[in-house]
């Protein structure tokens, strides 16, 4: 019969079935440690591994080919940045990185870099200035494409006279000279001078680097799975504390959370919704800062519009965004509000700009100061136009922006203003807000600052629109202060000049300044030596340890 | 029956060049470029013309497919734009991690059929209504919710399962591997528990009632050759006509199973290649899911001749 021909394999099926559940529950996850310290106390101590939560697997290893943030993470775990570094507890200074002391000569162009006595790469070769100026000239080479080959557009020469020295010459002096003479993280020449810089069929150091100089060496990388990294001997701030790094590659930030919640990592990224909840589990902590090189979210204005070329109505509708709400009912808390170009996070930060505080009142009259009157169904009416607004964000994905949309939407309804919001996929989304007919008004979206403020010029410049500057905002005063700003060397000055250029923004309005992000992850209570500074966490990665 | 296979293939590659002409315009027509360059503006966009120039993406679009076809047609599938290397490669890779997850999907799904058999010979009992009712709740859950549930209660509870991944690094054995499988592979399993076992059950109850099966009982056959070589025999026909699309089911990857379960698969890659724009990964992927369909379609109906006497092909 049926059933007992199934009864008959049913038995051993359901043994096995026993046998698997029965090694799943006792066997234990090797990577972790078995030993489970108390959370606080435990001398750094050599040894251990850390595993970590990812969401996207990075391109390549290749550092002049790469544009994504995940392939940035894994190959500053095995190159070592640069000459040098900024100061994590005071981002405006540098210090010493690959390069041991620094000089600018007289006439204010000319850069002098002293390398460290004894950095090797990981196959025990000195590092010198000749795989700095090697690297250099590659990247440089029009047919290699480096994405960030304008970086290199004020230099005018770059020299290594002797092992140890590097001699960088700017077109012109410049306050952001310095981070500019740092253009190259060095790969070494003596590797790579065989291989195809861009081919990597041919290349396996692009896929594979096997001669490094960062705090760790690549082990094994199976894509979109897990990456293992483990201590490099020859590390020039001295051998990690860490044995093993491993990133392991999970397909959404939820399951990221449970893996860290469950122990199953020791760090990962947290959901904002989830936020609260990290907070009161006992065995991680969530380390939290606000990051000098800030995540801000705005609402641009497309000043294409005749409409939206009236200052006026611009501030109107600033006045009609309840900031407060978007941090507390959108982003969780998670977030300050911001009113300038710069963040509260930037040494130049100006307090006393124009604010457009949240006024649905004031919105009102503003918009009947432009002359726009509300028409027979309360949408407000100039001339016999009507004021309709076209909203775009993107990717869709996005819940915040797309909230931060609705919110908007609803606010500027009450005022008379009719808001209709488009969500387009991400690559859609920067096609249609960046190639004419340039069919839209506004446009939710964000920008991740630099410590250094001058960079944000590519944002306002008219050169770059539509590329950059999405709104085809004008103002050559602006421009003007940048390039001053650019080459004033005194910080007080300098800090005038930026602080000018926050005011006039502030008061012309291209953007409604929303909020700027706080950044936080959680980490378990087992690896020590985790400090938070406006640049984060990673910069002392050598220093970590298991308790 | 071979002309009908030698003229089933020669239609074949007629879809296929069908195919592959629609998947190609479809691609290009959708706005936007390759997205790691467009959406980070700090390129220049000299860079972005240059790389363009290299990748082939200036050409107008039919010139482009004519190079593509003749490329494929030396079996050169070109090289992704993303990380340039070759697609076969990348497609190499992930591929053993979705055919492993599919098949034992599969496999364990086909224990619907003996569910199935069972519930249609005991007709009324409470084997019978419960299978009836599960499949009823099982097609109305999204299997991949469910997996998520599962994990997230399994985490805050009693750790059982793996919180996802294909295998722990370090510990690369056969039974870890097993341990990782069971619950993607069980979750995955649940459509053919349900779709085998109510094809099945209604199968096998209007056969039941077919006047052989009384003949055949008549003559004194025990009830195991009755349901063995009568029964099932004609029961399991439409079944081979289903199993026609398991065959490219092994290698399309669902992305939010695998995203949930982190599972390193097909599915994963080809929406990560179709929001980046990465054409040449993206068209092979149609080509060989089309494949897949094509073969198997044609399987089934040979099998399907081969299985039911009454169908004959020329």
């Amino acid at each position: 019969m049926i059933a007992a021909r199934f009864g008959r394999w049913c038995r051993p099926a359901l043994g096995m079935l026993i046998a698997l559940l029965l090694a799943a529950c006792t066997g234990t996850d090797p990577s972790r440690s078995t030993e489970r310290s108390p959370t606080s106390g435990g001398a750094a101590r050599q040894g251990g591994a850390m595993t970590v939560a990812v969401t996207a697997d990075a391109v390549s290893f290749h550092p002049y080919k790469t544009t994504d943030a995940a392939s940035r993470d894994y190959q500053s775990l095995v190159y070592a940045n640069g000459l040098l570094s900024r100061d994590p507890h005071n981002p405006d200074n540098f210090i010493p990185e690959l390069a041991e002391s620094w000089s600018l000569a007289e006439d204010r162009v000319t850069y002098t870099f002293r390398l460290r006595p004894d950095i090797r790469w990981s196959d025990g070769q000195p590092i010198t200035s000749a795989d700095f100026k090697w690297t250099f000239e590659q990247a440089r080479r029009p047919e290699n494409a480096y994405p960030y080959v304008s970086n290199f557009d004020t230099i005018a020469a770059y020299e290594a006279p002797d092992p140890r020295t590097i001699v960088v010459t700017l077109k012109e002096p410049l306050a952001v000279g310095l981070e500019n003479a740092d253009a190259v993280v060095p790969l070494p020449k003596h590797i790579w001078e065989k291989l195809d810089w861009n081919d990597p069929n041919r290349n396996p150091e692009i896929m594979a680097p096997t001669v490094v100089s960062g705090p760790f060496k690549l082990k094994e990388w199976v894509r979109d799975s897990h990456a293992i990294f483990v201590a490099n001997d020859l590390y020039f701030k001295g051998r990690p504390k860490l044995d093993t790094y491993e990133i392991r590659v999970v397909g959404t930030p939820q399951m990221a959370f449970q893996k860290l919640r469950a122990g199953e990592v020791d760090q990962a990224s947290i959901p904002p919704e989830d936020y609260e909840q990290a907070k009161r589990l006992d065995h991680i902590t969530v380390y939290e800062w606000w990051p000098a090189a800030a995540t801000w979210s705005y609402i641009g204005f497309n000043l294409r519009k005749p409409y939206l070329q009236d200052v006026t109505v611009r501030r109107a509708l600033a006045h009609a965004v309840d900031r407060q709400l978007i941090i507390d009912k959108i982003q969780y808390g998670l977030a300050q509000p911001t009113y300038s170009a710069f963040t509260p996070t930037c040494w130049c930060y100006n307090p006393d700009v124009p604010r457009y505080d949240y006024d649905p009142a004031r919105a009102r009259a503003l918009l009947a100061q432009a002359g726009w009157v509300p028409g027979p169904d309360n949408v407000l009416t100039k001339d016999g136009q009507r004021l309709r607004l076209r909203l775009l964000f993107g990717p869709n994905s996005n819940k915040v922006r797309e909230r931060i949309a609705t919110v908007v939407q609803e606010e500027f309804r009450k005022l008379g203003v009719e808001v209709e919001i488009q969500g387009l996929e991400w690559a859609a989304f920067l096609q249609a807000i960046k190639s004419p007919p340039f069919d839209w008004d506004l446009v939710v979206l964000g920008w991740v600052s630099t410590v250094d403020p001058h960079w944000m010029y590519q944002v306002w410049a008219e050169q770059n629109i539509p590329q950059l500057n999405a709104g085809a905002y004008v103002n050559k005063r602006v421009e003007e202060l940048f390039k001053q700003g650019a080459r004033e060397f005194d910080r007080e000055r300098r800090k005038q000049i930026y602080q000018e250029i926050q005011r006039i923004l502030a008061e012309d309005v291209p953007y409604i300044f929303l909020t700027m992000n706080k950044a936080y992850t959680g980490i378990s209570n087992r690896i020590g030596g985790v400090e938070v500074s406006p640049l984060g966490i990673g910069y002392n990665i050598e220093q970590w340890y298991v308790k | 029956m071979l002309r009908f296979v030698i003229r089933r293939l020669i239609q074949s590659v007629f879809i296929l060049l069908g195919v592959s002409m629609l998947s190609f315009a479809l691609m290009h027509a959708a706005p936007g470029g390759l997205t790691t360059l467009y959406a980070n503006p700090r390129i220049p966009a000299a860079t972005i013309e240059r790389l363009e120039e290299q990748f082939g993406l200036r050409d107008p679009i039919p010139v482009q497919y004519l190079k593509w076809l003749s490329n494929v047609l030396q079996l050169n599938f070109g090289y992704s734009l993303i990380d340039q290397r070759p697609v076969v490669d990348k497609i190499a890779e992930r591929l053993p991690a979705t055919i492993q997850l599919s098949l034992a999907s599969i496999l364990l799904g086909l224990l619907g059929i003996p569910l199935g058999v069972y519930a249609a010979m005991h007709r009324g009992s409470w084997i019978d209504n419960t299978v009836r009712v599960f499949t009823v709740i099982g097609n109305a859950v999204p299997h991949w919710w469910l997996g998520l549930m599962i994990l997230v209660l399994s985490a805050n509870t009693i750790r059982i399962f793996p919180l996802g991944g294909m295998y722990t690094p370090g510990n690369d054995t056969l039974l870890d591997r097993l341990w990782h499988l069971l619950l993607p592979a069980t979750i995955g399993a649940m459509g053919g528990w349900i779709t085998y076992s109510r094809y099945i059950r209604s199968e096998v109850l209007e056969v039941l009632g077919q006047d052989f099966v009384r003949t055949a009982r008549a003559k004194g056959l025990s009830e195991r050759l009755v349901m063995g070589r009568h029964v099932l025999r004609n029961a399991l026909i439409p079944v081979v006509t289903i199993m026609g699309g398991t065959l490219a089911a092994l290698v399309s990857g669902s992305v939010l199973f695998e995203s949930t379960f982190s599972w390193p698969g097909i599915g994963r890659m080809a929406v990560a290649a179709a929001f980046q724009r990465d054409y040449p990964v993206l068209m092979a992927l149609n080509m060989l899911g089309a494949t897949l369909v094509i073969l198997g379609n044609l399987l089934a109906d040979i099998a399907y001749g081969w299985v039911d006497p009454r169908v004959r092909y020329d």
